[in-house]
């Protein structure tokens, strides 16, 4: 029975990605925890935290892969796919200034990464 | 020992928490910041700023109702020539114009006209003629940019950094990073004209998360600016001494057993600058000793202008006094009608604009002028400064709509580049010409706060364990204005 809910719950989720990748918009869900990774980032740059700090750089790493990815499929978002990997390096970068300890260059990084997300907003909202 | 002087020697000492957190080190903390220490006993302590400042104090004038800029700075030749067309959809590019009036068709005055002025040969249109004699002076935004189509959000976002309530003011931030250079006024004072409060309402000076001490104080228009301030005849001064006494001593007992309670603090705190403030503060707004040349300078002599000058000459006052953030909010003159209350000019742009623009323009120009005489005006920075712009398309035939994709705002005063203009829009002042150059509200705070001696990268605040700065994620000082 167990398994069955399972099965069922992880069909929902196929179901939902199917949808979302039919209307072309990108994964709400997605968005959001983008937002809320980038947030908890700066907190954790601000603090020096680096254990944190290299968390949510990864985490975002990999989240804008899967913009990249959505844009790349989606065809003629070049902008978007643009700053999608734009975005992705500096993730990148933030995980190497934080290993060096340098909290400041990763914090400028940080905020050019918010500043990024923006720019890509301006072209691509949801009406 | 009494309880009281049994505190005043832990105090002189340095023996209690206060007297230890001063030297800088607290039993079982260990080391401090300078400015945590100081907090413990007065939150609103001169505190060290990260580098030496440019400028003491921030007047921000905040033109409520989003003034067309296209029609007071921002001079297009191309749009003159297009006016009546359809707008050509390559300007449209990129942004989405779902506002309630639609995309009219490219819209100028008849009556406008343009000149060049100063040397730095800044355009001004015919309806500020005053403030175009100080060109040289001020230091143009003309990329600016920002979020929203509602006047409510996007000034939130312009005082605050955020679309919704709960963060902090810029003032709130900067009198939360620098303390007060004033103890008998308010660190953060906040003025309109008009027969009531600014609209967006005091969440646009509010303390959000930070301590509530740090929130703006309302200074209201006319011979009595501040609320139940005077104290009433029938009340000696040692009554209201011995009165108010007791109240800080029962607080002090409450707000020993809630530490955190910020309210609390807030409020012993307002209570003892109440009472300071009954002597200073009347002073510091009574504008009747100001000279007939002083009160002609800032427009008095004029029902249009009288109202909005009374306030910027109180600011002058307020910022001579080491006030250090001082918040306008334009309003309107006495018996406008009630569709001429703000700039925003849906229609009869000619008339909004002709009666908002002769009530800022005199006052802003008499203000830049007697702070730069009175040797002021490079320890201040003035900024002009609105929730967004207008657009070049019309409305209404004879109105614009709001545009938050790129508008002019300015600065004057220290630290800056003056007669300099930074970035611009398109051909017809739709758009940022370059993104790159894109002033977003983030980095106007970014800069004001590096003007004001503050990174805005280290001014920060732990927020239910998030550290929290004023510029949110974002903001980029904007290098290329400064001196």
């Amino acid at each position: 029975m167990h398994k069955l809910t399972i099965a069922f719950a992880a069909s929902l989720v196929l179901i939902g990605g199917v949808v979302r990748a039919a209307d072309g918009e990108l994964d709400m869900d997605l968005m959001q925890t983008i937002e809320d990774t980038n947030k908890s980032l700066a907190s954790n740059i601000a603090t020096q935290n680096a254990p944190g700090s290299t968390a949510d750089a990864k985490e975002l790493q990999d989240l804008f892969g899967k913009v990249e990815a959505h844009f790349v499929s989606k065809g003629g978002a070049d902008d978007a796919v643009d700053l999608s990997r734009k975005s992705k390096e500096l993730a990148g970068a933030i995980v190497k200034s934080v290993g060096s300890k340098d909290f400041t260059t990763a914090s400028d990084s940080a905020t050019t990464l918010s500043r990024t997300c923006r720019t890509c907003h301006t072209f691509y909202k949801k009406s | 020992m009494s309880n009281d002087s049994r505190r005043e020697f832990l105090r002189h000492t340095g023996l209690g928490v206060g007297g230890a957190a001063m030297a800088g080190f607290i039993p079982g903390i260990g080391h401090v910041q300078a400015a945590s220490a100081a907090e413990l006993l007065d939150p609103l302590a001169p505190k060290a700023a990260h580098f030496p400042a440019k400028i003491k104090s921030v007047i921000w004038l905040h033109q409520n109702g989003a003034p067309s800029t296209l029609d007071l700075y921002d001079y297009k030749p191309e749009l003159a020539k297009l006016a009546g067309q359809e707008i050509p959809a390559s300007f449209l590019k990129g942004i989405k114009t779902s506002t309630q009036g639609g995309v009219g068709k490219l819209f100028v005055s008849p009556k406008r006209t343009w000149k060049q002025h100063g040397e730095s040969g800044a355009w001004f249109s015919d309806l500020l003629p005053n403030l175009a004699q100080h060109a040289d002076k001020m230091t143009f935004i003309k990329s600016s940019t920002t979020v929203g189509a509602t006047h409510d959000i996007s000034i939130l976002k312009l005082n605050t950094g955020d679309l919704n309530p709960g963060r902090p003011s810029l003032g709130a931030w900067i009198t939360y990073a620098l303390g007060s250079s004033n103890p008998d006024l308010p660190p953060y004072v906040v003025m309109y004209n008009g027969d009531r409060e600014p609209q967006a309402g005091s969440v646009n000076w509010s303390s959000g998360f930070l301590p509530a001490v740090y929130q703006g104080t309302a200074f209201r228009p006319g011979p009595s600016p501040i609320l139940y301030l005077d104290r009433p005849d029938v009340r000696a001064p040692q009554q209201q001494r011995a009165s108010l006494d007791l109240l800080k001593r029962l607080n002090s007992l409450g707000a020993q057993r809630y530490p955190a309670d910020t309210e609390l603090r807030a409020r012993l705190q307002s209570y003892e600058l109440a009472d300071r403030m009954q002597a200073a503060a009347p002073a510091a707004v009574d504008i009747s000793k100001e000279t007939d040349v002083t009160k002609e300078l800032y427009g008095l002599n004029d029902k249009t202008s009288q109202s909005y000058g009374e306030v910027l000459l109180r600011a002058r006052r307020l910022v001579e006094r080491g006030v250090r953030f001082v918040q306008v909010v334009s309003g309107f003159p006495e018996g406008a009608d009630t569709d001429r209350q703000s700039w925003d000019a849906h229609n009869d742009l000619d008339k909004n604009h002709g009666l908002m623009a002769k009530m800022v323009d005199k006052p802003i120009a008499g203000l830049l002028h007697d702070l730069k005489e009175r040797g002021l005006l490079d320890s201040t920075l003035v900024v002009w400064t609105s929730e967004f712009g207008r657009t070049s398309y019309g409305q209404s035939g004879n109105g614009r709509d709001h545009n938050p994709w790129g508008y002019t705002q300015w600065l004057a005063g220290g630290g800056l580049k003056a007669g300099f203009t930074y970035g611009e829009t398109d051909e017809v002042g739709l758009q940022v010409a370059d993104k790159d150059k894109a002033v977003d509200t983030y980095d106007l705070h970014a800069t004001v706060l590096q003007l004001v001696g503050l990174d805005h990268l280290k001014t920060t605040f732990l927020n239910s364990g998030r550290s929290e700065r004023p510029t949110v994620v974002y903001g980029k000082v904007i290098k290329d204005i400064l001196a």
